[in-house]
């Protein structure tokens, strides 16, 4: 059956911006209350289903990475509807929770801690990731000793192991070295099919087409179109 | 209010967040030394034998006592300006997090003030050769007064922190103008000094400060003091007050903080 985990009516977004204040009164223009805000996110009306795998377009500030911080939680609609209907698991910045001077080991909890995974799954989590970030006796070591490909390959694999209701990502790319990449390929796959619904905000058409079947292009906080990723990715690259 | 509320307890619920970034900060900090988070308990024993040794004489204190005193004030103040000068950037350090989902304003609260904890704790072994030499041993209820006392410090602690959080957050401001006013406030505290004869601008000091009270009702129990229900009357009313402009605070501003990071 399919039931619908994401519903969005009529949702805006506005930041409180400093900035846009200044350059209105710059300009001479009145500055209404209205005028000192930026809005982020315009009239978002949409309908994802149960399974539905999602890639999001659109150009640096469109508001790709916005759209997925309101449905994770982080921003609350300034106006509009917003229903989310299961578990959301976001994977925005993978590093979060990091601590450069503890050992692979000691940061393996942190980042669970970070990403909200309760304790009680360590044991076999921790295994998991040892196994698969493949470290060796560098996981003794402060990760501050670690080349930045190796202290993402620990973040990494926290970060995907667990599977989710719904699952937002934005802009998951490739790690490490290229046997490493195979493997990271394969467990972002795992992840992906395990997951109920996916929200993929990328700018790699590859991606996209790997991962998703529906498409959604962003213009200025709106949606300009929403159809089959294929079309979608047409489109996007003939308005470049 | 009820989403204040709400986001209280959620708070406290994520204890497995809060508790192993508290200690972490506090392993961060020492990770790299020999004598690690000793260095803690050190540092204010240092502080409490020497100016405990040289103030003794000056105030002309001839009793031990003093020593007890001071170093309970000491330890204490050690907490509450820890939450003071730490809480004005609880919510631009830790911005990262709260990008990343939705979390309980509170629970970075209590990730300060658990770390805050873990340094009380390490402080409080001072204590134990300071009463040994200098002090006579507190009584069982004078202790549970004492523990008392810290709870309602402990929960006004955790309101005031949130207060200072979000307005901190909102206008950065304030985390210097509150890092010279804790400075003082430290010597406007009877501290390292004793109320004795303070004359008449020093009892008007000593009652507007709202520190003197909790001071107060966490030291004098384990001293050997008779209780006095004014300090705990005050030192209530300060912490119920805090409390409920800390609800309605979070409460009007919650859906805002990631906006304001």
């Amino acid at each position: 059956m399919m039931t619908t985990k994401i519903r969005t009516n009529r949702l805006n977004l506005s930041f409180p911006s400093q900035q846009t204040k200044r350059m209105f009164a710059a300009s001479g223009q009145a500055k209404s209350k209205a005028q000192k805000k930026f809005r982020a996110l315009n009239d978002i009306s949409i309908e994802i289903r149960n399974g539905e795998r999602v890639g999001i377009l659109g150009a640096n500030g469109a508001g790709k990475s916005t759209f997925l911080r309101v449905l994770a939680g982080v921003y609350a609609p300034t106006s509009g509807q917003l229903e989310i209907n299961g578990s959301v698991t976001s994977l925005f910045d993978m590093n979060v929770g990091l601590d450069k001077e503890a050992t692979g080991y000691e940061n393996i909890p942190l980042l669970m801690a970070a990403r909200g995974i309760p304790r009680s799954r360590a044991p076999k989590l921790i295994e998991d990731v040892v196994e698969f970030a493949d470290l060796g006796d560098a996981m003794d070591r402060p990760i501050r000793t670690y080349s930045s490909g190796m202290q993402l390959r620990i973040a990494f694999a926290v970060a995907t192991a667990r599977s989710a209701d719904i699952l937002l990502m934005d802009e998951l790319i490739g790690v490490g070295d290229k046997n490493f990449r195979m493997k990271s390929k394969v467990r972002t796959q795992r992840l992906l099919s395990e997951s109920g619904t996916l929200l993929l905000a990328s700018h790699s058409s590859a991606y996209l087409k790997t991962y998703c079947t529906r498409g959604l292009i962003f213009e200025n906080g709106r949606i300009l179109a929403d159809g089959p990723i294929d079309e979608m990715i047409e489109q996007h690259e003939n308005t470049k | 209010m009820q989403i204040a509320v709400k986001d209280v307890f959620e708070g406290f619920k994520k204890y497995e967040f809060w508790t192993i970034f508290g200690a972490n900060e506090i392993k961060k900090k020492y990770r790299r030394s020999k004598l690690g988070q000793f260095w803690i308990t050190l540092s204010v024993a240092f502080f409490v034998l020497v100016v405990g040794s040289l103030y003794k004489n000056l105030f002309g204190i001839e009793d031990n006592f003093y020593m007890t005193y001071l170093a309970i004030g000491y330890v204490l103040w050690q907490f509450i300006s820890g939450v003071l000068n730490k809480s004005g950037t609880i919510f631009s350090k830790n911005g990262k997090f709260m990008l990343q989902r939705s979390w309980p304003a509170t629970t970075f609260v209590l990730w300060l003030i658990y770390s805050e904890i873990l340094i009380l704790a390490h402080n409080l072994l001072i204590l134990i050769p300071i009463f040994f030499f200098w002090g006579t041993w507190p009584s069982i209820v004078g202790v549970l007064f004492s523990i008392l006392g810290f709870l309602i410090t402990f929960m006004t602690a955790l309101a005031v922190g949130m207060i200072l959080a979000i307005t901190t957050l909102r206008y950065r401001d304030i985390q210097p103008i509150l890092k010279s006013l804790v400075r003082i406030a430290f010597f406007a505290t009877p501290i390292i000094w004793m109320e004795r004869d303070l004359g008449a601008v020093g009892d008007l000091i000593l009652a507007v400060n709202p520190f003197g009270y909790f001071l107060h009702i966490v030291r004098d129990p384990l001293l050997g003091f008779a209780i006095n229900p004014f300090d705990w009357l005050i030192a209530c009313g300060i912490f119920v007050v805090c409390v409920l402009g800390a609800l309605l605070l979070l409460a009007r501003t919650k859906h805002r903080l990631a906006y304001w990071l």
